[in-house]
């Protein structure tokens, strides 16, 4: 039998899901809603449409944005974070772009995307299958906010890093414990959002470990090496 | 053996006043909203003891309180707010409204705090849904009073999806205390001050128009598809509606195939016709995201705009999970 790294993935209907869950996790959360308004207002207004959707049929695609405000380093950063997710993973990415601002205008200084790609060994366009890459091309809500993704070169979309999978809600608990603030501590650290995170990493991580354990322990050899089993080939 | 139906009980007010001629304004009350209104006519009597006569009886549905009990009896009570608070010693959970002759603003927030609500004497006639509506509610109320914060969110019918969010800001009084003799009170205080007051768990027609990208025009085109989204609890007042916002978020994406904000989804229900489509109040932009009032007076025009021509409201203060109150950037 062949063992891929992604074999014990979500299917993408039961991922979605989850990312739904997700959205009306957060917008129950008073600490969010006290901190991080805006997260807050796009989470509540998203679930209640997706909710709304899926009343009679499994969703199928999920895209979802927003913005937060946070103090990088003492300086003051606009981090959007978008996420889209369409049906059998035809396209599966989460964004995470950070921008300076002096009032006006918005400049880009990161940008990195986050994809699963199932059809990662293309001949062309060989791609680990859960892979981080550095800038990438302008996203809806840089396009919104009119911020030209010029300086990051982005023609440029390699290299890919293999990466673990990830969700909104592991991204966004990346971000707040990477750019930590006491408003973010008093989120991560609350019983009900670790709670949620360690659903997520059950849903998420762990069949991916899983599946790397398995090969690790059965198939690991010189003609298989770990860097072919990310690629998927 | 065919069972009839018990006949509604009729409800009965109360109209305590000193002007003998609003007689015929509480009859008029009476077959217009087929109840029935003993009217109390305070002319020269003693009003503490005409009270304590009054509050001696059983409690009606609602008190109707002449504001200014003047042609009473001098040595005596001679404002409807110290009536007021005379008659809620024995009826704890009466709702009294006032009826004053004067403007409403004249009227200090002490005498205010008195009543459920104030109506100008005057238009007392257009007022008749909203009297209706408080007497409504404190009826039912009092059929089954709650006690469990379970059985306050079954009175206010609030979506299952928005029970824990409301928990949370519930006040504690609604939430601990349901021996409290005035909780009913309590509840439709919160409900006038808080719930339907300001945006946030519930939207009026022209908040729940703007986050739908429509004018009120547009919204009346397709106000039919979010009936199920309107609010349906205690207090409903028909001629001031609200509808809960997650409800119209939840309609809305079942009526449109794409995802996105709101009020860009909410167009595709009127084929994208301009004519509908809501406009900034201060350069008729597309996309308003907020209703903001236009100066920070008591009775200004709230109208939808852009965010970047509004600031936060001086009057109103941030509540957790309630829309931010603007207002019109001055001009520059």
């Amino acid at each position: 039998m062949i063992m891929t790294i992604d074999q014990n993935q979500l299917s993408s209907a039961d991922f979605i899901k989850n990312e739904v869950l997700t959205l009306g996790f957060i917008k129950g959360q008073t600490s969010v809603a006290n901190r991080f308004p805006e997260l807050y207002g796009e989470a509540a207004i998203a679930y209640d449409i997706y909710s709304g959707k899926h009343k009679k049929s499994t969703p199928t695609d999920f895209i979802f944005g927003c913005e937060l405000i946070m103090e990088v380093e003492n300086k003051s950063c606009i981090i959007f974070i978008e996420a889209e997710v369409l049906q059998n993973y035809s396209l599966a990415t989460y964004a995470l772009s950070m921008c300076e601002s002096d009032g006006a205008q918005k400049k880009l200084i990161r940008k990195f995307h986050f994809d699963y790609d199932p059809q990662g060994n293309s001949t062309f366009d060989k791609k680990p299958k859960y892979h981080l890459q550095y800038g990438g091309k302008a996203t809806s809500k840089l396009k919104e906010n009119d911020i030209s993704t010029e300086c990051l070169q982005h023609w440029l979309s390699v290299p890919r890093f293999s990466i673990i999978p990830i969700n909104l809600a592991l991204l966004l608990d990346t971000i707040f414990n990477e750019f930590p603030s006491e408003e973010t501590k008093k989120i991560t650290e609350g019983n009900e959002w670790r709670k949620m995170i360690k659903t997520n990493e059950d849903k998420i991580l762990l069949p991916y470990f899983k599946s790397v354990s398995q090969f690790i322990s059965s198939n690991h050899k010189s003609t298989s090496l770990f860097r072919d089993f990310v690629y998927g080939e | 053996m065919i069972q009839r139906k018990k006949p509604k009980k009729k409800l009965k007010f109360i109209w305590i006043d000193d002007t003998p001629q609003r007689r015929k304004s509480a009859d008029n009350m009476s077959k217009e909203l087929n109840i029935d209104v003993d009217f109390c006519d305070l002319k020269n009597k003693n009003v503490n003891s005409e009270l304590q006569s009054i509050s001696s009886k059983p409690e009606p549905d609602l008190v109707l309180m002449d504001h200014s009990l003047d042609q009473a009896d001098g040595e005596t009570t001679r404002s409807g707010s110290s009536a007021a608070a005379i008659l809620r010693e024995n009826w704890h959970a009466c709702p009294i409204v006032s009826i004053t002759g004067t403007d409403i603003i004249d009227m200090d927030t002490r005498h205010r705090s008195a009543y459920e609500a104030i109506f100008q004497y005057s238009d007392i006639s257009r007022s008749y849904p909203k009297i209706m509506a408080i007497a409504k509610g404190f009826s039912s109320l009092k059929q089954k009073p709650p006690t469990t914060i379970k059985e306050v969110l079954d009175h206010l019918n609030v979506p299952e999806d928005e029970r824990v969010r409301i928990i949370k800001i519930l006040p504690g009084e609604l939430k601990d205390n349901f021996n409290n003799k005035s909780l009913l009170l309590e509840i439709y205080r919160w409900c006038e001050s808080i719930l339907f007051k300001r945006p946030g768990f519930l939207y009026d027609r022209l908040w729940a128009s703007t986050l739908l990208g429509l004018n009120l025009d547009g919204f009346k085109q397709v106000e039919a598809k979010f009936n199920s989204a309107k609010y349906q609890g205690v207090f409903t007042d028909h001629s001031d509606e609200r509808w809960w916002k997650s409800e119209l978020l939840s309609i809305l994406g079942e009526e449109v195939d794409q995802v996105g904000l709101p009020w860009v989804m909410g167009r595709a229900l009127v084929d994208n016709k301009k004519d509908y489509f809501s406009k900034c109040y201060v350069n008729q932009e597309e996309f308003p995201e907020t209703v903001a009032a236009v100066d920070a007076t008591n009775d200004a025009e709230w109208h939808p705009m852009k965010l970047k021509y509004t600031d936060p409201h001086p009057i109103f203060e941030d509540m957790l999970f309630f829309e931010e109150l603007r207002m019109m950037k001055a001009a520059e």
